[in-house]
């Protein structure tokens, strides 16, 4: 169902509660993707418009809206920040080392998603739905491993959060090298599914995420602080991890694909 | 008098415990195996939770059908003496029954799939739904449910789809004699790159595997999560198609190119009831 009402456009922040009145319609711009909704009595009407790249704005097509029925007329919409559903592969755009005994904190972007509610007798979650279309990647060996998403960041070594866009959050990782080598980082893989985000001063961030290198055959050691970084003191978390049941981890954290040479060869071959 | 309404006493007494014993018993059999199956599932596997359940099945069973005709007076070892007699005539008669049930056993243990694997045996691609002593069951993807006699699956090539966590797309592209190698394979990595349940790692790479009667044949191979890779496989087609038309590069059909003579010469076309006119020369 095409909504053609004119649109009240929340362009500044998309983080928040809002209120709505029924049979207007509302959009928010997150990221690359736009959240469309119109609340007519007890029904909301929701939608996700693509990929956008320009001012415009995109009206989704009539086959992509959904129809919530809901017990009483939703009086606000919450659009809550989370961390994707999966961890997340990234490259920095320059590869570095790190040598061995050295520890080095770095802060990397990541996209978020976002989640919707509608908040009536209850709250009501509506749409689970990434702020930028990821492609996926894998992490491991072609027997084992886990699909991750690939972002494709510059690993700065100061904090960023002042220059992040709304839809990402800054994850600030500490890591270290305690094996008897040089840690060559053309990849890392970061869990952000353990990890809580947390929003000072509108920017948002992830709980410190240390990372042990221990060597090439040794899974890294990954743990999760649990609380906002030190130079962010009176921020409040906004979002609990995904996954609350391991807050330290044994995972192979720097090895992107080790059987590189033996896998784009013709299958007849 | 009395001694015949004892006997009936003890025939509804006797009635009666097996009644509960085949009711209850069978009730309980089957609650525990399912309850059994699901745990196991979901804490190993469905395969095994199947095995398992099965295993509770029919030792569940046997025991209920012992207790019953021990009940009512057989003597066990009569009737298992007799069943061996039986088991010896039934054996000689059904050799590929006791060889599917022996190659079940194999499978068992080799696990050389699962129950929801995909596997392929000879002309037929489908779903496991169980492994059984006799044969494995599938169904295939327009819906038909196919049984296999567990010995052909160990005496025949299995392939098992859905093994590993990823999964290698190959789509073949032709392309014009006249257009760059370098640049199509360009074009092929980024609508790779740019499709997004593509994986990055591994990367996608081109081969050029040859040159045909009509075009430089070229493979595009890419990879993707084992569970999406149909629909990376339909949509990078799309996607090529679209990219190539963009960017101006010929898919080209098969065609044949007849010379009369020298090979740069074209060839002289008359049309009847029209002008006449050599292609390639001006008129």
């Amino acid at each position: 169902m095409a909504i053609r009402s004119s649109p009240v456009v929340h362009k500044d922040y998309p983080w928040g509660v809002f209120a709505v009145e029924g049979g207007t319609t509302h959009v928010w711009p997150v990221g690359d993707r736009e959240i469309w909704m119109e609340c007519k009595e007890t029904d909301v009407l929701a939608a996700v418009s693509g990929v956008t790249g320009s001012e415009e704005l995109h009206r989704p097509a009539p086959g992509m809206w959904a129809r919530y029925m809901l017990k009483k007329p939703p009086n606000n919409i919450h659009i809550e920040p989370l961390f994707p559903d999966r961890p997340v592969v990234v490259r920095p755009e320059m590869p570095f080392y790190l040598t061995k005994n050295t520890e080095r904190r770095i802060y990397i972007q990541v996209p978020l998603w976002f989640s919707v509610y509608a908040e009536s007798a209850e709250k009501q979650l509506l749409i689970q739905e990434p702020s930028v279309i990821l492609s996926n990647t894998w992490f491991g060996s072609m027997f084992a491993g886990r699909l991750c998403y690939w972002v494709s960041a510059a690993v700065s070594s100061r904090d960023i959060s002042d220059t992040a866009e709304p839809h990402l959050a800054v994850c600030s990782l500490q890591l270290s090298n305690t094996s008897r080598e040089n840690l060559f980082v053309d990849s890392l893989s970061i869990p952000v599914t353990n990890a809580a985000l947390f929003m000072y001063h509108d920017r948002l961030f992830s709980d410190t995420i240390s990372i042990q290198y221990r060597g090439k055959n040794e899974p890294s050691r990954v743990s999760f602080s649990s609380r906002a970084p030190k130079q962010y003191s009176g921020a409040v978390k906004v979002q609990e991890p995904r996954r609350k049941e391991k807050k330290n981890l044994l995972i192979k954290s720097f090895e992107l694909f080790t059987d590189m040479q033996a896998v784009n060869l013709p299958g007849k071959l | 008098m009395e001694k015949i309404l004892s006997m009936e006493g003890l025939s509804v007494y006797l009635f009666l415990r097996l009644f509960v014993l085949l009711v209850l018993g069978a009730f309980l059999v089957v609650w525990l195996a399912k309850t059994v199956k699901n745990r196991v599932a979901k804490k190993y596997s469905a395969q095994q939770g199947l095995i398992i359940s099965k295993v509770i099945l029919y030792t569940g069973f046997s025991l209920i059908i012992i207790t019953v005709l021990r009940e009512l007076g057989f003597k066990l070892s009569t009737v298992l003496g007799a069943a061996g007699i039986v088991g010896i005539a039934i054996g000689f008669a059904s050799q590929t029954s006791v060889s599917n049930i022996i190659s079940g056993f194999f499978l068992i243990a080799e696990k050389p799939f699962e129950v929801n694997d995909i596997i392929s045996v000879g002309g037929t691609t489908g779903i496991v739904l169980s492994i059984d002593m006799l044969s494995v069951k599938l169904r295939t993807f327009d819906n038909k449910y196919v049984r296999i006699p567990n010995e052909t699956l160990i005496k025949t090539e299995v392939t098992t789809i859905t093994r590993f966590p990823v999964r290698r797309v190959d789509i073949s592209v032709g392309i014009a004699y006249k257009e760059s190698i370098a640049r199509a394979r360009e074009i092929l990595i980024k609508t790779a790159r740019d499709e997004p349940l593509c994986l990055n790692e591994p990367k996608p790479m081109v081969l050029v595997t040859g040159f045909g009667s009509s075009s430089v044949d070229l493979l595009l191979l890419a990879w993707s999560e084992k569970g999406d890779w149909l629909e990376v496989k339909n949509r990078l087609y799309e996607a090529v198609k679209v990219r190539f038309d963009e960017e101006g590069i010929e898919i080209p059909f098969p065609h044949v190119s007849v010379y009369t003579g020298a090979a740069t010469n074209p060839f002289p076309v008359n049309v009847k009831g029209g002008k006449s006119r050599q292609q390639g020369k001006k008129e």
